[in-house]
């Protein structure tokens, strides 16, 4: 497969243990190119320089959350296009709502099945 | 007075030629409103008899008598009828004494020589005037819902109130006249302990002016019972500990969570790299050893979901939060939720609900629990699709949850609600987190809210979960209604 045909990924995640491994596992697959950043602020400024088509973000992360980096991606004409699938440990009862309304296309419960990021990252492209 | 009034007058004098004069003066006093009767003693006893027998309003007392003299003869009959005011007679260069009386509780004293109708009218108004004003002081005092003390400056007690001879706990004649330990500070109200004869000790606020007192200073101190209050604010203080306590208890489960749902998931990550030989090749029997690590993460997993969904459970029913709640916006809110989570299962969600239904009286976070759990529940088995009905049937709202795949076996239906028991049934999609224990909390959960759960197989196929909770207009808002049972109509 060309290079030009790889999709873009970007993991952000205050837990490099977890990005690394995750990023492996989608270079592996060979459909993807996976940038890591270990913060929020990290993740918006790679998101405009990166151009992904799909971002795999952490809710819970100090300094910038999830939801607001979500924000910040959404309001910025060169991010608004990417996927945003959304990772986090606990499923309160507004989340499902919260997460729509912030154009998140996917919540992934942690620890999740490699399947179902497949799945997530596939149905994004 | 308005109406016609009759002053009944007790004379005690022995000089019967002054009791004789007496009478003339108050035939003489009598006014058309306004009249008065005079009974006669000529010694004291006979005067105290008569009490015995009749009714007065005043007394005229000669302080020499026969059978008794001077401010003793005062004393006697203001024992024998506390209640009636006297007005003293005196003889010339008496004044003294009549003063003395007047200390010793008399209303007013006359000179004898100086007595004629007019002052002994005014006399007698004076003295019972004088006598009501003393009465309503006395009523306010001893009728104070506060406890009243009057201390001199050697600390011994002068006066007690009802309220503060009921607060003590002792006789009248064991507070007054003795020294009191109480500490009094004017500065500042002070709270204290009072241990009692016989009874609980009582917490009262102790606040204190200084007065005169018969001629001297001495303290006023209002003693008030506050141990009702202070047994409220205390309840209150416990229960504000408790909450606090759960709040906490809820802040550590979901960091726990979160810290313990964090390494899981790097090490589920990390063994995904050695399975798919993304960290170079490996043997079989290395393969072997991955997978059966991987497995146990995934036991790990439920083992800690299990936890969490009982340690929820259980802070949770201390302080369930319920209020009106609409149950299609909840079931809304829930299936966005689940949509979300499970969108790449290519199971469709499949909503039937009414365009209306009436609110329910619940804790919405517990019963978003329930949701939750029946929709993963039904997701794990799930062929294609998951559809939640809902309808209103005979005061409760009825939800169900059904899929599409094998159903249950007839036999165990009841165990599914047991702790820690899951049905054997094939699984849906693959490696699913089940708890274990999701159906058994949803159970107590809705038992918690007057509602009941049942288990059956769909006559379409599939397993079907249904369950009830009452309407909030039936299950009275705003009441706390606890534990009543609700039985599906089924």
């Amino acid at each position: 497969m060309p290079r030009a045909a790889l999709k873009k990924v970007l993991i952000v995640d205050d837990e490099r243990d977890l990005a690394e491994p995750l990023a492996r596992r989608l270079v592996g697959d060979g459909r993807f190119e996976v940038e890591i950043a270990l913060d929020g602020a990290d993740g918006a400024r790679k998101a405009r320089l990166l151009r992904p088509d799909a971002i795999l973000l952490d809710l819970a992360m100090p300094e910038m959350d999830g939801w607001q980096l979500t924000g910040l991606l959404r309001a910025d004409p060169r991010t608004r296009g990417a996927t945003i699938i959304m990772m986090t440990a606990w499923l309160s009862p507004d989340l499902g709502r919260r997460a729509a309304a912030a154009g998140v296309s996917r919540l992934l419960l942690k620890p999740f099945q490699e399947a179902d990021l497949m799945d997530a990252l596939g149905a994004a492209i | 007075m308005t109406t016609e009034q009759t002053v009944r007058i007790l004379l005690i004098e022995d000089d019967p030629d002054y009791a004789m004069l007496m009478g003339v003066y108050v035939n003489e006093a009598c006014g058309t409103q306004l009249r008065y009767a005079l009974r006669g003693a000529e010694r004291l006893e006979e005067g105290l008899r008569l009490l015995d027998r009749e009714e007065f309003d005043i007394a005229l007392l000669d302080l020499i008598l026969p059978d008794s003299r001077g401010l003793e003869t005062l004393t006697r009959l203001r024992a024998k009828a506390p209640g009636l005011p006297v007005v003293v007679l005196t003889n010339l260069d008496q004044e003294e004494i009549g003063l003395e009386a007047i200390a010793g509780g008399a209303q007013d004293f006359l000179p004898k020589n100086k007595v004629d109708a007019g002052r002994l009218r005014h006399s007698i108004a004076f003295a019972l005037a004088r006598d009501r004003l003393h009465r309503q002081l006395e009523t306010l005092i001893e009728g104070s819902p506060d406890g009243m003390l009057v201390v001199d400056r050697e600390r011994v007690v002068r006066y007690a109130n009802a309220a503060a001879v009921s607060l003590l706990a002792r006789p009248r004649e064991e507070i007054v006249g003795r020294p009191t330990t109480l500490i009094l500070n004017p500065e500042r109200p002070r709270e204290t302990t009072l241990e009692r004869r016989d009874q609980e000790p009582a917490v009262v606020e102790v606040r204190v002016a200084q007065i005169e007192w018969k001629g001297g200073p001495a303290w006023l101190a209002a003693v008030r019972d506050v141990s009702q209050i202070k047994k409220l604010e205390q309840a209150r203080a416990e229960i504000r500990e408790r909450r606090r306590m759960d709040q906490l208890k809820d802040q550590l489960l979901s960091t726990v969570s979160h810290e313990l749902r964090t390494p899981l998931s790097v090490v589920k990550a990390i063994i995904g790299n050695l399975r798919d030989k993304l960290a170079g090749p490996m043997s079989p029997e290395q393969a072997e050893l991955v997978a059966t690590a991987d497995r146990h993460v995934d036991r790990l997993t439920r083992l800690l979901n299990n936890f969490l969904d009982l340690s929820r459970l259980e802070s949770r029913r201390a302080r369930i939060n319920r209020r009106e709640v609409d149950p299609l916006e909840l079931i809304h809110d829930v299936a966005e939720g689940v949509r979300m989570v499970h969108r790449g299962r290519r199971i469709e969600i499949t909503l039937d609900l009414p365009p209306s239904l009436p609110c329910v009286y619940a804790d919405s976070d517990m019963i978003t629990q329930v949701l939750g759990n029946l929709f993963d529940n039904a997701l794990r088995y799930a062929r294609t699709r998951v559809i939640l009905r809902a309808r209103a049937a005979g005061g409760v709202v009825e939800i169900s949850v059904r899929d599409d795949g094998p159903g249950l076996p007839a036999e165990g239906l009841e165990g599914l609600f047991s702790k820690f028991v899951q049905l054997d049934r094939p699984r849906g999609g693959s490696g699913y987190k089940g708890t274990g224990l999701g159906l058994a909390i949803s159970r107590e959960i809705l038992n918690l809210h007057g509602g009941d759960i049942l288990a059956e197989n769909a006559p379409e196929g599939g397993a079907r979960f249904r369950f009830t909770l009452p309407e909030a207009s039936t299950s009275g808002a705003g009441g706390a209604k606890e534990g009543g049972s609700a039985k599906s109509g089924a």
